[in-house]
């Protein structure tokens, strides 16, 4: 099957791209699918996965490139451009409308309900009371929702953008037998995931992407899952892995922060960690994997509904972010214009932090300006532009979120990967402000979505997967292969 | 895993009662609001020294415009917009067809009543494309419409005057002078646009597109939804509500009045019936029938608290409580809910 | 979901308790209002409309067990406020009303004509309106006459025929004042005319009146005409306008009297004559500032036709005395040249500027004046 001639291809895209303002999104891929074949799209966080399946989907338009559907060339500028030239879509986010019932959704579409209802039955999926609000539904069941309803289009090409990330295992099998179905009757599955597992056990061929580009498509049956994370870190990557400082058990401090078993439907299932004073813990895991809520139930924006949190032994069970911060607890987040007041000076930014501790209202707080002012200086922040914090480049306005905790005597900060879209020079000052607080005691639990930056500042780096931390690294012996490895849940050559 | 699973118990509940329980909760407070009105009324019933088919048209034909502005302003709220220029579209209608309606004959009158409630719906339209394609905020723009349209008003009828034909006022108030005890009419009038409304609003792919851009922008891009057009449509609907409701005024008072203060109450009643009436600021939340009940409520509580020999200041402070209380009442439901999951 | 909880009835219950609560807070309200009010302790018990009732119509007169409706349409207006007063005062005045029933609120004329409505239900026996459109309460009117009650329409004439109508001579209100000033300019000069509320029947008829006096002075030139709306802040910044950019020899007002003069000491300018209502800060005006060289006329428009409607439908009521269908009631008009006698006695130095000076009126208002400051219905 995957010997097709090249002119009788499904769908094929040259050279398309895409950038969003600065940040290019696409670069220039290329992607032939043959009919009849399971075909798979694999690439890092941030290759351009979900972009390329968007404009083929018509979400987005694309800046330059062809795509062309049985060599016939098609213009894709509205969803229903894509339908009408047979390709389906289910999107990594549910595309049912949260406000309305099921069966109102299908009537929204205008997909008889009968043929949905036919694809969950050939399935074997219960079907839903079709009377429920789709916000009232678990997320597995609209995951199933979302693919019949693209079943029910009857497309030559079926894309499927992360559908099993949400899956319990034999729903997964569910989908599978779907995928598979779909090629014995002629028609093609393009398939994106981060298990490799998954590649292996049911695509024909797989594509990678890196940096936005085409790499490699290969033939996952002839290789294993190390051949596939080789093509998506490129020949020869480098592995940097210059660990941070010799891992010293004295140095580091009691538990401050200790999650056991943590749950959050669907998305958490059961995470463990425990971070100590002094120590920067890192987190690594593939996009998807639940790390982004385990952040935010961790900084108490929202809640969990298994498992224990403790802050310095103490059990907590936050209502809000002010909880946590009471505790000590903040959050340094990846949009830093959503933490900061960007419209305000440099100042008050610093300063708002330290409002958390005035006891009473009214009467200024004492030493303002001179913790303000060695903040500053720490930081090395350029105070060029500090009448509007806006007017920051990201890179210092990173350094005045995390400085305004600092300046109010913070001692335990969660980065969400703090460092995105920041460039090498202030990451490096950003690295070393981060030791340094670490040094004096801070704790310090550090997510980057770029494998290479954990090894480099972390003491400890955490695997998350599926929902649940399954390994300990040290960083002298992570580079990015080994992280990858174990990212992608290959447990035998973690640790 | 063993989450996931335990859904899957949960969902298929489909017996008979379990549905009914599903129906009323998620009706609840639409059948809240109507319990409300019943609750209302039969008070008032019991204020007076006698209560009967009289006060029942009185109610039924006297809240009309007022119905039929929540019903306007709950399609443009439930599409994740808010008009404030809509009580402005209405005293325009109002003024219109008061000063083209005067002196004709009833036939006359019906086609000029098609004529303005089409015309309200095409101008509010025009509004909803400067929206949807501006992308300038809704309330930015309603707002400017506010004084547009009430200049409008005055433009075309300076000072209160006009008049209607006597087979229109019987249309919408059940008498040709206006005050009766025929309640049959009126109370057609009150259920049968808010039946169309409501079967459009939940069944038809256009209507449901108004709930989809309210609720999920993205989602209803995905669904293939045109999100510019049903900005406008429900626009161009909430038009031809306001304008039915200046119609509705023109009949009940059989003349104009071109006055910017009824233009302002007549909004701020409005939103009030929609916030009452369980549709949520922010879209995608809410019945349209919820919202008749509540614009009933809110006329109903002027005869009840001079019954009650209130001052009438106070009534206006009643009415705040009423709503405040409502929106208390309904957070606090919320947060039950939330916790019980 | 551990269990599904019946929230549906939960939510009934609340909506249940709301509307409780609703009551009760306004009853509540209503307590405060009385014990705001109440110096006398006799005073409160008079007020309860269930218990004491009875034994007042015993002492007092069989016959006088009457519900008067009142329908006004204009909230927060002093000359409203002391009209709805004086209707309260001769009701408790003539011991013939056990309860004076409001519908009392900002609205136009649909929300009148609902008010009415409402009224007719409450099973009153006369209502008296302060009407906010001459015919839109015609048919609204007719059917309180066909249910036996007796429509007074005051301020304003209404044109439904079962209607009586008691009105202060607005036209006259217009030509009296217009020609007081035309005479005092010697029939030569520049006037502002500032008038009322644009639309308003009062304001038409009062133009009516003012174009028939500047009819017979031909060297009158009227060189601004405003609406003041009747609110106070808009003709000040209006007259403003004028004193400091016109060359002005007079002002006649619609009743806002009291900013203009406080305008042209603001501007520091020399005063012109000036026409305005009977309004306490005016009369004060005229008193204080004759010797500054303010002259200036005021022509009265009592609110106590409301008291005057109440008096004529008790009379129809009980069958005492007949009545024209209208009642005019013509303005008087008291300069501070002549009559300053009749200015002093008007002025009441204890109450505000918009306070109207002319609380009765002789040989139809039984109350005193202590009765309607106390605006207490029976």
């Amino acid at each position: 099957m995957s010997e097709a001639a090249p002119q009788a291809d499904l769908l094929r895209t040259e050279e398309v791209a895409k950038r969003y303002g600065s940040v290019v999104a696409l670069r220039s891929a290329s992607l032939a699918v043959a009919p009849g074949e399971i075909h798979a799209l694999l690439g890092a966080n941030g290759a351009g996965k979900s972009t390329l399946v968007k404009i083929l989907a018509g979400v987005v338009g694309a800046d330059a490139g062809k795509v062309a559907v049985h060599g016939a060339p098609v213009e894709l500028r509205r969803p229903l451009d894509a339908l009408g030239a047979g390709l389906g879509t289910v999107f990594q986010d549910p595309a049912l409308v949260p406000d309305l019932s099921v069966e109102q959704n299908f009537r929204l579409t205008g997909v008889p309900a009968e043929r949905v209802l036919g694809w969950l039955a050939r399935m074997e999926v219960e079907v839903p009371d079709l009377d429920r609000l789709v916000k009232h539904l678990p997320l597995p069941i609209l995951r199933l929702l979302d693919l019949a309803r693209a079943l029910a289009h009857e497309p030559e090409l079926l894309m499927l953008d992360e559908i099993t990330a949400a899956l319990p295992g034999d729903y997964v099998e569910t989908v599978f037998g779907v995928m598979r179905e779909w090629r014995a009757e002629g028609r093609s599955v393009l398939f994106i995931t981060h298990r490799l597992g998954e590649v292996l056990e049911v695509c024909d061929r797989a594509t990678v992407l890196r940096d936005g580009a085409d790499v490699a498509t290969l033939t996952p049956s002839e290789g294993d899952e190390h051949t596939l994370v080789e093509a998506m870190l490129g020949e020869g990557a480098p592995t940097r892995t210059q660990g941070a400082r010799e891992p010293d058990p004295e140095a580091r401090g009691p538990v401050v922060l200790e999650a056991r078993e943590l749950a959050a439907r669907d998305v958490l299932k059961g995470c463990s960690l425990e971070l100590r004073a002094g120590e920067i813990l890192g987190v690594v895991g593939l996009e998807g994997q639940g790390q982004e809520r385990l952040f935010d139930v961790l900084s108490g924006d929202r809640p969990f509904d298994g498992g224990e949190l403790r802050v310095e032994g103490q059990r907590v069970k936050p209502r809000s972010p002010f909880d946590m911060i009471r505790r000590g607890v903040v959050l340094v987040p990846a949009d830093r214009l959503h933490a900061l007041l960007p419209q305000r000076s440099l100042r008050e930014n610093l300063a708002s932090a330290l409002y958390n501790r005035v006891r009473r209202w009214l009467t200024p707080v004492r030493g303002e300006r001179s913790a303000v002012a060695q903040t500053v200086e720490r930081l090395e922040i350029d105070t060029r532009a500090q009448r509007q914090v806006r007017r920051l480049s990201g890179g210092n306005q990173q350094k005045v979120a995390v400085g305004r905790w600092l300046a109010a005597g913070f001692r335990t900060l969660l980065c969400f990967d703090p460092t995105r879209g920041i460039d090498i020079g202030t990451k490096e000052q950003l690295y070393r402000l981060l030791r340094e607080l670490a040094d004096d005691g801070a704790a310090i639990l550090y997510y980057a979505s770029e494998f290479t930056e954990a090894p480099v500042i972390c003491d400890r780096i955490l695997v998350v997967y599926d929902g649940a931390v399954i390994a300990e690294l040290d960083p002298a012996e992570a580079d990015e292969a080994t992280l990858l490895n174990a990212a992608h849940g290959l447990e035998e050559h973690a640790t | 895993m063993t989450t996931a699973t335990d859904e899957r118990a949960t969902s298929p509940a489909t017996t008979p009662g379990a549905r009914l329980q599903r129906w009323l909760r998620r009706h609840g407070w639409t059948i809240g609001v109507w319990l409300l009105l019943l609750a209302f009324i039969l008070w008032y019933a019991t204020l007076i020294p006698a209560f009967g088919e009289f006060q029942i048209a009185s109610i039924a034909r006297n809240s009309l415009p007022t119905v039929y502005l929540a019903l306007a302003q709950s399609v443009v709220v439930i599409a994740g917009g808010i008009d404030l220029g809509i009580g402005a579209l209405m005293v325009l209608a109002n003024s219109a067809s008061a000063l083209l309606m005067e002196d004709q004959s009833f036939a006359m009158t019906l086609v000029i009543a098609v004529g303005v409630v089409l015309g309200a719906a095409f101008l509010n339209a025009l509004v909803g494309l400067v929206i949807a394609v501006s992308e300038i905020p809704d309330v930015v723009v309603t707002l400017g419409m506010l004084f547009v349209y009430s200049g409008l008003a005055l433009l075309v009828l300076p000072s209160p005057g006009g008049g209607t034909s006597p087979g229109l006022r019987f249309l919408f108030t059940g008498s040709e002078t206006g005050v009766g005890t025929n309640y049959w009419m009126p109370i057609l009038m009150l259920a049968l646009p808010t039946a169309l409304l409501a079967w459009w609003m939940t069944r038809s792919r256009r209507g449901l597109s108004l709930y989809a851009i309210g609720s999920d922008l993205g989602a209803a891009y995905l669904s293939g939804v045109s999100i510019r057009r049903a900005k406008v449509v429900s626009y161009a609907v909430a038009g031809g509500f306001a304008g039915l409701a200046g119609i509705a005024l023109t009949t009940l008072a059989n003349s104009g009045d071109p006055r910017f203060i009824n233009a302002l109450n007549a909004l701020l009643a409005s939103l009030a019936a929609v916030v009452l009436g369980g549709i949520v600021l922010g879209g995608g939340v809410g019945s349209v029938v919820g919202a008749v009940a509540a614009g009933i409520i809110l006329f109903t509580l002027n005869p009840i608290l001079t019954a009650m020999g209130i001052d009438p200041n106070t009534t206006q402070v009643v009415r705040g409580v009423l709503i405040v209380l409502v929106m208390m009442v309904a957070g606090l439901l919320e947060w039950r809910r939330r916790r019980a999951e | 979901m551990p269990k599904q909880k019946p929230s549906v009835w939960w939510l009934l219950a609340m909506l249940a308790a709301i509307a409780m609560l609703v009551a009760a807070c306004a009853e509540e309200e209503d307590v405060v209002d009385d014990e705001v009010d109440d110096e006398p302790v006799e005073d409160v018990e008079e007020e309860d409309p269930d218990e004491e009732e009875p034994e007042e119509e015993a002492v007092e007169d069989v016959e006088g067990d009457f519900v008067i409706g009142v329908s006004n349409t204009l909230v927060g207006n002093q000359w409203r406020e002391q009209m709805v007063c004086s209707i309260q005062a001769e009701s408790l005045a003539s011991g013939m009303v056990s309860d004076v029933v409001l519908a009392n609120r900002d609205t136009d004329a649909s929300g009148q004509i609902a008010d009415i409505e409402g009224l007719i239900g409450q099973g009153v026996d006369a209502i008296i309106v302060n009407p906010h459109d001459r015919t839109a309460l015609d048919d609204v009117i007719a059917a309180a006459d066909e249910q036996g009650i007796i429509v007074i329409s005051v301020d304003q004439a209404v044109t439904a025929e079962q209607a009586y109508n008691v009105t202060n001579d607005q036209v006259a209100y217009g030509e009296l004042g217009g020609r007081w000033l035309f005479e005092q300019l010697d029939g030569e000069g520049n006037v502002a005319y500032m008038r009322g509320g644009d639309g308003a029947p009062a304001d038409q008829d009062r133009d009516e009146g003012f174009q028939a006096a500047l009819a017979d002075f031909p060297d009158i030139e009227i060189i601004s005409e405003v609406f003041t709306g009747w609110d106070p802040s808009t003709g000040a910044s209006q007259a403003l306008d004028i004193i400091t950019t016109e060359d002005v020899d007079g002002i006649w007002t619609s009743g806002i009297d009291y900013p203009v003069v406080e305008q042209f000491e603001a501007a520091g300018e020399d005063f012109v004559p000036v026409v305005g209502a009977d309004n306490n800060g005016f009369i004060e005006q005229l008193i204080e500032l004759a010797d500054d060289g303010l002259t200036g006329a005021v022509v009265t428009n009592p609110p106590p036709v409301g008291g005057v409607a109440t008096a004529i439908a008790i009379d129809l009521l009980t069958g005492r005395e007949d009545h024209p269908q209208d009642t005019i009631l013509t303005p008087e008009v008291y300069d501070n040249i002549d009559d300053m006698a009749a200015l002093e006695d008007l002025y009441l130095p204890d109450l505000p500027q918009g306070f109207v000076a002319t609380m009765e009126f002789e040989g139809y208002t039984t109350y005193t004046q202590e009765q309607v400051l106390e605006c207490e219905g029976p």
